[in-house]
């Protein structure tokens, strides 16, 4: 009796007390303030802020924390009662559906708040209880408690529950819808994007919420050669998840072998680079230009001079045109595309690759069967779901295969020769080739494949015995190609590959240190469905994800440095840029070796950057990566830094940009940096950085020199080269 | 007590310098013997040049055995990627176990600077864990460099002899440089140069090259005109401000440390009082970075330096297809290197610096039809003046090239006998590194050699 009254005495209610959300990217919060646009779209005219429209004594920020309604002072966070039992105690409120309760106890020892009940998200709001189920004594001994609301994420899809709860989801489920293979934040996003807008719990329509010209230009740096002004109108007007719909469903296969017969040239060993360029500035299915690129520089395959690639454009052509026509497809299509594309064949060797003959000490060529499992396919380490490297039980990295491995999968791709023979089908393994056996995919022939069991990994061994009863009987016949489709099949399906391939990837488009988290929902819309490794919801997940729609969420350590020839081509594109003769002719050797960048042209296998290339400093200390500074080295820092300021003051080899809407500005500087600041660093230009341009552009000079200035110093500064 | 190890100790002592590194080495030193009291000359200079054959050079067709039972082995085990007789030219003396060797008909210059007594092979090194026996790796009881047999894997390990681990953060030069670049003078521009881009061999925890496109001198056009100020104080102001982000700080900080190098470097190479260089070849990929080496040395003074690294790389050398180009790729790793040791010497400084060549793995002896796949232990040279280096030799065993032999994986993939450990600590100690501060630079080298008596494991050089 005693103790109890003791306790009534003892609690202390603090009011709503605002906790760290569990995880801070889980939130649809396109334009980083904190606050769910769910939740801002319900009260469009209150904001998150410390304002208490409703006297209620609960300011608007902590109404949305706790999702209670700003504008109705009798909805607030309370307690509503306490009751005592002899087990413990209930405290009891009126609880939002969705939002994470705890009890915490103020620890007078230590000082520090400690959670000791809490309560799921409920999937209704109404009255809440937790019992306290510690004896009376125990609590007797503290003398504060409060209640603490907090949102949480508990399936790891970037939404919340309260904003599941809102939308009628489940939190317990990255993909609450098992048709589009969209997890629930891409769900949500679409929804309050779509027309006539979205309708939340309770019936209430919310209007609808296309991106700012800010966001859009975002959107656009990362999924395009650049944003426009066409481009940024398109997005604000239909929406990022109904542009990338367009982009994967609408849009004619953009094929740079047709493109580049449009240059009116005679035919040279530059003609597809010149197409290449052309597509870049001329057509508008720039997320499948994007995406091809990307896989450009993983599954590599150079176009280097000198032999019959490098010097072949049709070749060329031929082969870049797979990876557009397969960007919204399947992964295990884009490797089988390559494994026979006898421009790969050519790269890394397993074009008349021959069965081993012992008598000569003969063996096949490991090359493309080392690369495909490194770099294609399930890389060096056993990986988890989120990316990070599984460890064996003395906590150390396990490799994916050996050496061994190599052989036997190399025995696989033996065989393989040109598809055709001097235009017509190919008749043996042998012959002389010519230029045009470049053009069709390669073939395999049964009598320079290896025979025999091929033990690769996951445990597959590829055996002619297909029923494994130990006897090779005349319907088992297990054709070479056969063999080829198992090998792929396995290594696809590999559980590294989705994780190995989906950062790849996410580095390309957005982020060189990905979140565990981002890279688990990435790897979950790979793995979705029975269709695994579909492309478009993969590059879908990889851009609608919170780690990226809402800038710097993953604090100083957000997003990444940008490729300097995507920096190229986005400042070309920005502003409207015109040729002579309808000419594009990229300078290859220029861009190379002042940017160190062109497509199809790496160095090397290894592309023109390592992904897990950390620079000296802190961020080697911090163990982080950026890729694209390995090739930001002393010389190209500075002759980039010259590339710049040459394309911006007169073009790049006839490709010009219209300097007169930015001279009309000129007079203005406030209007001018305005808009180079949309255009340029999508709006998210620093305020130091645009003091210091304004400074140097302003005074007496000719608006000419004002625009060049203010080019050149953008292009230089780590606002543009940076997207956080 | 090699001469080396002196002028570094009295130019630490001597200058008072107060860095961690020279200190600790100095008390190592003192703890040692009392090498302090003995008589010192100065520092000198000294310049170390990688030249890094990048893809696996297929060393057994650039130095073969071209007589008797071993040029039978030779061609059994090469098959038809084995080259004639004539494609060699005998050395002058056979090996002391009176094989004969005979070097690629392509390499004229580094026959010559053999035959001078300015040059010499090391045969069958690799990367190692630890001395490793063919028994070992068929038991499964060897420890193993990682990723073997793989590019990147196998130029990381060789540019950070650290082979048990794949992500190496440090290379050995870099390490080096952590140790002797206190002996330079105070300059922006890295003691490290590399014409290749950003290596593992020079980077440090905070050591990054400063690295040169070969023809084009690292600056920012018009930055001293006077029209140019407003845009050069803006830019300052861009790089000094502070950014929360850590790519735009990283981006920032590099560089305008980039801009200031770029600067101090370009005013050393145009001074001229530097003369011009000797000929070098415009269209050799390798002339071209080497004539750049060629300038950085020159300009050793005005850079205040002496101590310096350099890294050249050229590709081509993964003849997985054929080996029908090998030749032209060894022509055209020889001259670039004869015409580099010709300007070297014109500058009086042939004994001060050292070339030596890396490429991550040797090939298979066994083809795959035309060409030959990655496989371990290879063949590397080093060269200087003839006073300097213990010329005209071939260190280590060079291996019998039989098919199942005792250092045979299968496809003749040999197990190194000379780990890439030795061949750096005979580089180390020449550039000035203590014995005693060989494990920072090398940490393994103890598990094949003892350094602490000052004695270099292979000899490479004269004493």
């Amino acid at each position: 009796m005693n103790s109890k009254v003791r306790i009534k005495e003892a609690l202390f209610f603090l009011g709503i007390v605002t906790g760290s959300m569990t995880k801070v990217s889980a939130m649809l919060d396109l334009d980083g303030d904190h606050a769910s646009e769910l939740w801002q779209l319900s009260y469009p005219e209150i904001g998150n802020d410390l304002d208490d429209p409703d006297g209620d004594g609960v300011n608007n920020l902590n109404e949305q924390i706790a999702g209670t309604n700003p504008l109705d002072a009798n909805d607030y966070l309370k307690i509503e009662n306490i009751t005592t039992a002899p087990a413990g105690v209930f405290v009891n409120w009126s609880g939002v559906g969705g939002k994470y309760y705890r009890i915490e106890k103020f620890n007078v020892t230590t000082h520090v708040w400690e959670s000791i009940a809490e309560m799921p998200p409920s999937v209704s709001s109404g009255p809440h209880f937790i019992e306290i189920t510690h004896s009376p004594d125990d609590l007797a001994q503290g003398n504060i408690i409060r209640l603490n609301v907090t949102d949480i994420d508990q399936d790891g899809d970037g939404l919340n529950a309260w904003e599941e709860y809102q939308l009628g989801y489940n939190d317990q489920l990255q993909f609450t819808s098992t048709v589009a293979g969209r997890n629930d934040y891409a769900l949500a996003l679409r929804r309050i994007e779509q027309e006539g807008g979205a309708v939340i719990r309770g019936g209430q329509e919310i209007p609808r919420r296309l991106p700012t010209r800010k966001e859009a230009a975002r959107f656009l740096v990362q999924s395009t050669f650049g944003p426009t002004e066409e481009l940024i109108n398109e997005v604000t007007s239909i929406g990022m998840g109904a542009w990338i719909d367009r982009q994967i469903y609408s849009e004619a296969i953009s094929e740079t072998k047709s493109i580049m017969f449009q240059n009116h040239r005679s035919f040279t060993a530059q003609l597809w680079r010149e197409g290449l360029w052309r597509t870049i500035f001329t057509r508008n299915d720039q997320l499948r230009q994007r995406t091809a690129y990307a896989l450009s520089q993983i599954v590599v395959a150079g176009f280097q001079g000198g032999n019959v690639v490098g010097d072949n454009s049709i070749t060329q052509a031929t082969h870049y045109d797979k990876l557009l026509s397969r960007a919204f497809g399947n992964y295990r299509d884009v490797i089988n595309d390559m494994t026979y594309s006898p421009v790969m064949g050519f790269y890394l060797s397993h074009l008349k690759n021959r069965k081993s003959d012992p008598s000569i000490a003969r063996f096949p060529d490991e090359n493309f069967a080392r690369e495909l499992m490194q770099l294609f396919t399930i890389g060096l380490w056993e990986l988890k779901e989120d990316g990070s490297r599984k460890v064996d039980l003395e906590g150390a990295d396990i490799p994916s295969y050996d050496n061994e491995t190599i052989t036997e999968l190399a025995k696989v791709f033996t065989g393989f020769t040109h598809g055709t023979h001097l235009g017509l089908p190919a008749t043996g393994f042998f012959g002389a080739t010519r230029g045009t056996d470049y053009y069709p995919p390669m073939k395999i022939f049964d009598e320079e494949h290896e025979p025999g069991e091929k033990k690769i990994v996951s445990g597959v061994i590829i055996s002619e015995d297909t029923n494994g009863d130990g006897i090779v009987d005349e319907n088992e016949q297990l054709s070479a190609r056969d063999e080829v489709e198992l090998a792929l099949d396995t290594l696809v399906d590999h559980p590294n590959t989705a994780p190995f391939i989906s950062k790849l990837l996410i580095q390309r488009f957005t982020s060189s240190n990905p979140s565990p988290e981002y890279v688990t929902r990435v790897v979950g819309a790979w793995n979705f469905g029975t269709q695994r490794g579909a492309l478009h919801r993969v590059i879908e997940a990889i851009l609608l994800d919170p780690e990226v729609r809402t800038a710097g969420v993953s604090g100083d350590q957000s997003g990444k440095v940008r490729e300097p020839f995507i920096r190229t081509t986005h400042v070309l594109r920005a502003f409207n840029p015109t040729t002579a003769n309808d000419q594009y002719v990229p300078l290859v050797g220029r861009m190379l070796e002042e940017i160190g960048q062109f497509p199809s042209l790496p160095p090397s296998v290894f592309n023109f950057y390592l992904p897990d290339y950390q620079p000296a400093g802190e961020m080697r200390l911090r163990k982080l990566t950026s890729p694209e500074l390995q090739i930001a080295t002393t010389s190209k820092l500075l002759t980039s830094d010259n590339f710049f300021r040459e394309i911006t003051e007169s073009g790049f080899f006839g490709l010009k940009i219209d300097k007169s809407p930015l001279i009309e500005l000129a007079d203005d500087p406030d209007a001018l940096l305005d808009e180079l600041d949309l255009k340029l660093t999508w709006g998210e230009m620093s305020d130091q950085t645009r003091e210091t341009i304004k400074t140097a552009i302003t005074g007496s000079m000719p608006p000419q020199t004002r625009v060049l200035r203010a080019l050149h110093l953008i292009c230089s500064s780590p606002d543009f080269t940076v997207i956080r | 007590m090699n001469q080396t190890r002196r002028s570094f100790l009295k130019q630490s002592l001597g200058a008072s310098f107060c860095s961690t590194s020279v200190l600790s080495s100095i008390l190592n030193l003192r703890i040692t013997g009392s090498l302090a009291a003995e008589e010192t000359p100065e520092p000198g200079y000294k310049a170390l040049v990688c030249v890094f054959l990048a893809g696996g050079n297929d060393c057994f067709n650039m130095l073969t055995p071209i007589e008797g039972e071993s040029w039978a082995s030779y061609q059994l085990s090469r098959g038809q990627i084995a080259l004639p007789l004539d494609a060699f030219t005998s050395l002058p003396a056979p090996l002391d176990d009176g094989r004969q060797l005979g070097l690629n008909n392509a390499m004229p210059e580094i026959a010559g600077l053999f035959k001078n007594q300015r040059l010499s092979f090391v045969a069958n090194i690799g990367t190692l864990v630890g001395p490793t026996t063919k028994q070992e790796v068929e038991n499964n009881s060897a420890k193993l460099p990682l990723g073997l047999f793989s590019h990147s894997d196998q130029q990381k390990h060789w540019q950070s002899s650290l082979p048990e681990t794949r992500n190496p953060l440090k290379g050995w030069g870099g390490r080096m440089s952590q140790i002797l670049g206190d002996l330079n003078g105070s300059s922006k521009v890295s003691m490290n140069i590399s014409t290749a881009g950003v290596n593992v061999f020079q980077s440090g925890s905070a050591v990054t090259p400063f690295t040169i496109t070969p023809g084009d001198l690292p600056t920012i056009r018009a930055w001293d005109e006077p029209f140019f100020a407003p845009r050069q104080q803006a830019m300052e102001a861009m790089l000094d401000a502070e950014y929360r982000n850590i790519f735009e700080r990283t981006y920032s900080s590099s560089k305008k440390e980039a801009i200031e190098a770029g600067l101090e470097y370009k005013s050393a190479i145009e001074n001229p009082n530097l003369g011009d260089p000797p000929p070098f070849s415009p269209d050799n990929e390798l002339s071209v970075q080497l004539e750049e080496v060629y300038k950085a040395i020159a300009a050793r003074e005005t850079l205040n330096k002496s101590r310096q690294t350099f890294f050249v790389q050229i590709g081509g050398w993964d003849s997985h297809g054929s080996l029908v180009g090998h030749p032209t790729q060894l022509a055209n790793l020889s001259k670039p290197l004869g015409e580099f040791q010709n300007a070297i010497d014109t500058l009086g400084v042939a004994n001060d610096v050292t070339t030596f060549t890396s490429s991550e793995f040797g090939r298979t002896l066994s083809p795959n039809d035309g060409g030959s796949d990655h496989a371990w232990g290879g063949i590397q040279f080093v060269m200087s003046g003839a006073a300097n280096i213990n010329g005209g030799k071939v260190f280590g065993d060079y291996p019998d090239l039989a098919l199942g032999s005792s250092l045979d994986l299968g496809r003749g993939r040999l197990i190194p006998t000379i780990s890439v450990d030795e061949y750096f600590a005979d580089l180390a100690l020449w550039m000035g590194v203590s014995p005693s501060s060989i494990p920072t630079v090398l940490p393994n080298l103890s598990r094949f050699h003892d350094v602490s008596g000052g004695e270099a494991p292979l000899g490479l050089f004269a004493s």
